[in-house]
């Protein structure tokens, strides 16, 4: 009777848990000492401007909340090189 | 019947099973109600703030999908679930999920927790297979005009985060995005923007089979477009624009049924004659569009059963919308009434052969 939607399942990190998660990743104290940078656009990446994590080909990939590379990688998201 | 009148006749006991009805019937509605729940408890103990993130966005994106799936007559909607990581085997299972970990802020900051998620849903949701054979410019003009519509249904504040994280940017950096998005705006006005391409290119995903991205079918969505943006922006009466669009892909027709002295008389010969004519053209999906007054939707219902006797059409879906029309220069508000009349047998395009088959080398 309950008209439930297929879902599509999102991945995502609070903040409260940011912490946790880096450290269990092993990237935390680089990620505290400023040496982690955004995928597309080689910013530093901070605990303002992260706006996402995924893995590629065994490695850690972070991205800035920048709208060129938001962009990029909705269209990584689009093209299925990277999923949801 | 009112719920007052309900209440009066079945006891008030009616009341919560009608609520209960609403409430099974659109679970995000429930999940809505659960959101300001969960900010009472947020308020008083200051706990629950993920419970506040999950919910909010989930309502609100689900909610959206469900509108969806009624304007689009080929879309099943689909939600979206949002899944916190889990605190346990974190690197093990992030490498093997290989998805992407959105960041989530407090819901202090949550309009810009929403447009995160919007988007990423939007890009990954909508016309997923036909995506694949889009140029960038086209995809992304898409994603970014059903994105900024679902915003526009949220609180003003959304929509400016929304502008100032994806529209602007984008449209400031590709003219070509831009052009795209005026075009959609204008057949959105007329109300054909999700009920006709988004449609067709709804469609068009699910006749090209494991082919590369085409030049040939850019194009063609291309010449769709703007196909689309010259019948919207057409005056009342004006009849020389074109109303067929026959690429190789998507072959779609327009045909009105709005002319009043034509309504009352009631004959549907000459519009079975136009239809003929594009049956014999192959065209494969025939929109029979007018307002949503008693005779024409009488007349369009009368035409929509010969068409399926005549020719093995379907009649694949029928809705009432409002559209703003051009009269004299001005724009009117109209409530309008479509009929989707899709043919049975639509060519799909797995091997080279069909192709030159149908249309050579």
């Amino acid at each position: 009777m309950i008209y439930e939607l297929p879902k599509e399942k999102i991945n995502v990190v609070h903040d409260d848990d940011l912490e946790n998660f880096l450290e269990q990743l092993g990237i935390l104290k680089k990620f505290k000492q400023g040496k982690l940078k955004c995928k597309f656009c080689a910013v530093l990446i901070t605990f303002e401007n992260l706006h996402s994590i995924f893995p590629q080909s065994g490695q850690i990939k972070l991205v800035c909340d920048k709208a060129e590379c938001m962009r990029q990688l909705s269209d990584l998201l689009r093209d299925g090189t990277v999923k949801l | 019947m009112s719920a007052e009148d309900i209440i009066k006749i079945y006891g008030p006991s009616s009341l919560f099973a009608l609520m209960l009805i609403y409430f099974l019937c659109r679970p995000e509605a429930l999940e809505k109600w659960a959101t300001v729940l969960y900010r009472i408890v947020y308020f008083i103990t200051k706990q629950g703030g993920k419970r506040i993130v999950k919910h909010d966005i989930q309502s609100r994106i689900n909610g959206f999908s469900r509108v969806l799936g009624k304007e689009i007559a080929n879309y099943e909607p689909v939600g979206i679930n949002i899944e916190w990581v889990k605190n346990e085997d974190v690197a093990e299972s992030f490498f093997r999920d290989d998805k992407v970990v959105i960041r989530m802020r407090h819901h202090q900051d949550q309009d810009k927790n929403f447009v995160i998620a919007a988007m990423a849903f939007v890009s990954q949701s909508i016309l997923s297979k036909t995506k694949k054979y889009l140029s960038r410019n086209q995809r992304e003009s898409i994603d970014l005009y059903v994105c900024k519509d679902l915003c526009h249904r949220e609180k003003p504040r959304v929509e400016e985060k929304f502008f100032d994280y994806y529209f602007v940017p984008q449209t400031d950096e590709s003219e070509r995005i831009k052009e795209f998005v005026n075009k959609y705006e204008i057949m959105h006005k007329v109300g054909i923007f999700y009920g006709v391409l988004v449609q067709e290119l709804n469609f068009l995903g699910k006749k090209v089979f494991s082919q590369p991205r085409s030049r040939n079918i850019i194009e063609e969505v291309t010449h769709l477009i703007d196909f689309l943006e010259k019948y919207a922006k057409r005056e009342v009466g004006d009849e020389d624009i074109q109303t067929t669009f026959r690429g190789k892909y998507c072959r779609c027709g327009i045909m009105i049924v709005g002319k009043s002295f034509k309504v009352q008389n009631g004959k549907t010969d000459p519009y079975l004659n136009y239809i003929e004519m594009l049956v014999h053209s192959k065209i494969e999906n025939i929109y029979l569009i007018g307002p949503a007054l008693t005779p024409h939707e009488l007349l369009i219902g009368r035409i929509s059963t010969q068409v399926q006797e005549k020719y093995g059409y379907l009649e694949y879906f029928s809705k009432k919308y409002k559209a703003t029309i051009r009269i004299k220069g001005k724009r009117n508000k109209v409530n309008n009434f479509l009929v989707l009349m899709r043919s049975v047998d639509p060519i799909r395009f797995y091997d080279e052969e069909i192709e030159k088959e149908l249309f050579g080398e």
